[in-house]
């Protein structure tokens, strides 16, 4: 015969889970028994046509080391609302208002707060007084064991609910404990998960009452200074700028501020996020999209779904819709920037640089409004794309940071602009730019650029020059470097050194295997192998070394017949120039500067 | 100058992965220039560690000898110096069979050696074993470097207790994981060993998005979308809070975008424009393999739903592929399929199989039919 059972709960390990593993610390409680407060006024305000208004309010008294009270001007419950919300876990009597008005005023929903106070005490007693039974007051006691009472009281109180919870709690952590049941730190709690509730908590010391959160409404605030100065207070930062948030769906709303510092995208950004105003979580950086991470909020909305620890959002449809939404108010902000504000946006792209480029290199529709001011290193100094576009002419970019580095100065020389694309995302960038830009060309450096950039020398089919390059091809053919004579200002470089990404790598793999035991050298030999046998393609490894006849040492090489000494010198002028373009020297290559120095002595 | 002189001179403001690595460089070469032996190992392990976690690992490879060299050289900062060195040396190992150039006896040198080490400075060969077994099972391999196969390694390094060369409790659970995932292929136990990480109590850089990757790759291969979707979106989103920016972790990145591309292509697009620039100039083959096939399904289904061209960064000009307007998407399509099939012949060849081949020529069969 089938038979009915019934799970039995066991209280003591519903609380362990509580404490343990849904809650992050007993702190919770407090948030717990605001959000029933607010709720209670909330479900009063929307049944209780004989409710003013104004005297929806919350108050709390603490005994030192003894008693908290919470009191709320809410709704009170009937016995049958005692027993159907108060006793049963996962019940909760927002959950049935809910379905009856869909307001959504109600912050909790899970019918497991109250629940939350057993990780402070071992009981609670509650009075409440229904405002449909004004004259009746009841008092629910609940044990940590499970167990409860229900009587009627003759202690009157008005309508609404209080909550009192002693210091009794048997098992647990002592002194931590008696730390909730002082006045300091529950009206530091009410200010931390409480400041932006919209009806008055108030903590009460005999006559004196003291209103514990702050008249503030997110959804009509625009001052600005108060906005930087709740940032300033509740955020730690003095920010770089802050604009409102508000969602046309009515997801949310709220106050954005670029943060005065560069942050790299790994940190997690903390922002604080209230749900209904009580201060849900101060970690919830799922809420903004990823690109902003130059962007800390404070942030409250209606609409999203909490999780059941109320300490995070669930992954929904609602929270994407609102990142979405944050997403075009960042970009709503910049454009505003780029029309009445030039200045802030310059500051926000130059502290935000890697931020703003990523956003550009990754996303179609911002490129207008940020492109402009995103700074590029170029062989003229630093330059916004705006002025870059503006430069007229024609310039050249390149993705090699080394080719960047060497070739500058001659660019600098000749007043032309040569960009450095080297950088991640800035080549997508400058392929952007290279798309929008009107006034100047800008075309990717190639070889027969630097060719042609360089001169041909006047003694090019001169036969002491031939003697000098044969000379010179013979000494630098064991650094795989090749060799030409150029003319090149300034003058007083008398050669250029020039390497591309694979002999870069080529001269690392070079510089390891002078170091490296057996095991290490054999490996890296098919590294080098790898590079070799890739060298005669078009991504192969090149090195030249360029030689300046503008330059006198040049011309006076030239002129020597001296074959032996023409060599050392070659040999020299390669290292200075490996020197000069801040290249490390491998081993052969410092050996050879101090025996070229050491022969030249001996001629 | 002490360490964080250095670190605040050449690399403390430069943005992570590429350029911090040549700021680190820069260090390097200014201590090794004043004789600072005890701050250069500090800075080559930095510099190990910067090149491994937020680039491609190729030039950690190549300087772990100057390390190595330098730290045999001096006994004397032996003490404060072995661990990083060994975590160092632990990273090269790691990454040493995702060059194909390499063949795989020499692999198998730079194991035996690293055992050696371990050895040498009393730690046990976990971690050995540990990166042995995902080398095993991601590049195919068996009877390598001494032992038969991937479960027969994984049981030896389950042998060996958790030590200082061990990952954190996130890693560590995320690796249990997927061994069971992928070897075992026992679903509900990869759940209930993953309780731990999904629940958030286990959680470290890379984790939870190993293993929400993990858990899609499963469901992706076994044909179940919309479980890879759910695990997928989660490894997005993951992906692009902490990783975003950096061009790091291509080979799950890679994966990521491949399983987003069946789920939702243009999103699978966008966070590929992302991350395609850092493998443009990507010296790890193994890890460019992973993006060039994800870039590869991208376009393959971007192409099977009706789009014929994009606007798309790619590197340098090529009429077949890019012209002022865009570029094509089927000669996109067929870029990607070139450059992962260039790379996968290489490992094939050196692996002695067809391993990545036949990853690149797998087609996907999904509830509703073959994609």
């Amino acid at each position: 015969m089938e038979k009915d059972y019934k799970f039995k709960v066991n209280l003591g390990g519903m609380i362990d889970i509580l404490s343990n593993h849904l809650y992050s610390s007993p702190d919770v409680f407090v948030r717990e028994l605001l959000q029933n407060g607010i709720d209670a006024i909330s479900a009063r305000i929307h049944s209780d046509k004989n409710f003013n208004e104004n005297d929806a309010k919350i108050e709390i008294e603490v005994e030192k080391g003894k008693k908290i009270l919470f009191r709320d001007y809410g709704t009170g419950l009937t016995e049958d609302e005692i027993h159907s919300f108060l006793s049963v876990i996962g019940q909760s009597s927002k959950y049935d208002i809910e379905n009856k008005h869909s307001s959504g005023d109600y912050i909790g929903r899970f019918g497991i707060g109250l629940l939350s106070c057993f990780m402070v005490t071992d009981y609670i007693c509650v009075r409440t007084c229904s405002y449909k039974t004004p004259d009746k007051t009841l008092e629910w006691r609940g044990m940590a064991d499970g167990t409860y009472t229900i009587t009627e009281t003759d202690e009157k109180i008005s309508v609404g609910t209080e909550i009192i919870i002693l210091n009794n709690k048997k098992s647990g952590a002592g002194e931590v404990i008696d730390d909730y049941y002082d006045a300091d730190n529950i009206a530091n709690l009410v200010y931390y998960y409480g400041l932006f509730l919209k009806y008055p908590v108030y903590i009460l010391d005999g006559e004196e009452r003291t209103r514990l959160n702050l008249k503030f409404d997110f959804d009509t605030t625009r001052n600005k200074d108060v906005c930087m100065n709740l940032g300033k207070t509740f955020l730690g930062e003095d920010f770089l700028d802050c604009f409102i948030l508000k969602s046309k769906k009515g997801l949310f709303s709220g106050i954005a501020y670029v943060l005065p510092y560069p942050v790299s995208a790994n940190v997690k950004n903390m922002h604080r996020i209230y749900l209904k105003n009580m201060l849900l979580t101060e970690s919830g950086e799922r809420l903004l999209p990823e690109w902003a991470f130059f962007i800390r909020c404070i942030i409250n909305t209606n609409n999203l779904k909490p999780t059941s620890s109320r300490e995070d959002f669930y992954d929904d449809d609602a929270l994407e819709q609102a990142r979405e939404e944050i997403g075009e108010c960042i970009a709503d902000y910049l454009e505003r920037l780029d029309l009445e504000n030039k200045d802030m946006l310059y500051e926000i792209v130059r502290i935000h640089n890697l931020a703003v480029k990523s956003v550009i290199a990754s996303t179609d529709g911002m490129d207008n409004i940020l492109l402009p001011y995103i700074m590029l290193e170029t062989s003229l100094g630093e330059m916004t794309c705006r002025e870059i576009s503006d430069f007229g002419g024609q310039a050249f970019y390149t993705t090699d940071v080394n080719q960047f580095k060497q070739l500058a100065p001659l660019y600098s020389q000749r007043n032309e602009l040569l960009i450095n694309a080297g950088y991640v995302y800035e080549t997508a960038i400058v392929m952007k730019l290279a798309e929008m830009s009107i006034n100047t060309d800008i075309e990717k450096l190639t070889d027969s650029d630097i060719d042609f950039m360089l001169d041909d020398s006047e003694f090019d089919s001169d036969p002491a020059a031939d003697m000098l390059l044969s000379v010179a091809a013979r000494v630098l053919k064991k650094y795989d470097c090749k060799v030409q004579l150029k003319e090149f200002r300034p003058f007083d470089i008398p050669a250029l050194y020039t390497i591309n990404e694979k002999a870069y790598q080529q001269r690392q793999i070079k510089r390891s295997m002078e170091a490296a035991n057996e095991v290490f050298s054999d490996m890296l030999s098919f590294f080098e192998e790898d590079i070799k046998s890739s060298s005669d393609g078009k991504n192969g490894a090149k090195a030249c070394l360029y030689l300046n006849t503008n330059n006198l040492v040049i011309r006076k090489l030239i002129e020597s017949s001296d074959r032996e000494r023409m060599g050392c010198y070659i040999e020299i002028l390669y290292v200075q120039s490996l020197l000069s373009g801040h290249f490390p020297l491998i081993h052969d290559e410092m050996k050879a500067l101090n025996e070229n120095l050491y022969r030249l002595m001996q001629f | 100058m002490d360490f964080w002189d250095y670190q605040v001179k050449y690399f403390n403001d430069l943005d992570m992965g590429e350029q911090k690595c040549k700021g680190i460089k820069r260090a390097i070469d200014a201590a090794l220039e004043t004789g600072d032996i005890n701050n250069a190992l500090k800075l080559y392990h930095e510099f190990n560690t910067e090149n491994q976690l937020y680039y491609d690992g190729y030039e950690s490879v190549i300087m772990f000898s100057e390390y190595l060299a330098l730290f045999e050289k001096h006994p004397e900062y032996w003490e404060e110096n072995s661990e990083d060195l060994m975590w160092s040396f632990k990273n090269v190992v790691g990454n040493i069979t995702d060059f194909c150039q390499i063949p795989l006896d020499r692999i198998e040198n730079i194991y035996r050696q690293y055992s050696e080490y371990c050895k040498r400075f009393n730690y046990n060969m976990r971690s050995y074993y540990r990166h042995l077994w995902g080398d095993m099972y991601w590049h195919g391999l068996e009877n390598f470097a001494g032992v038969k196969d991937v479960c027969e390694c994984h049981k030896r390094m389950m042998q060996c207790p958790i030590d200082e060369l061990s990952e954190i409790p996130a890693g560590e659970c995320d690796d249990l994981v997927k061994y069971i995932l992928f070897v075992e292929d026992d679903i509900e136990k990869a759940y209930e060993k993953a309780e731990p990480i999904f629940s958030g109590k286990l959680s470290c850089q890379q984790v939870p998005f190993f293993t929400y990757n993990n858990f899609a790759i499963y469901y992706f291969n076994a044909g179940n979308l919309e479980k890879a979707k759910f695990f997928n979106d989660k490894a997005c989103r993951e992906m692009y809070t902490y990783f975003g920016n950096t061009g790091s972790l291509m080979f799950d990145k890679g994966l990521c975008i491949m399983i987003c591309a069946y789920t939702d292509a243009e999103k699978a697009l966008k966070i590929l424009r992302r991350q395609i620039g850092f493998v443009n100039n990507y010296n790890c083959p193994f890890e460019s393999f992973y993006m060039f096939l994800g870039a590869y399904h991208v376009f393959k289904q971007l192409k099977n739903e009706g789009t014929s061209s994009i606007r798309f960064d790619f590197p340098g000009v090529d009429d077949k592929i890019y012209n002022k307007s865009g570029c094509y998407i089927a000669a996109l399509e067929n870029y990607y399929y070139e450059k992962a099939k260039s790379i996968a012949e290489k490992f094939d060849k050196r692996n002695r199989n067809n391993h990545f081949t036949e990853i690149l020529n797998k087609k996907y069969t999904f509830n509703k039919g073959e994609v």
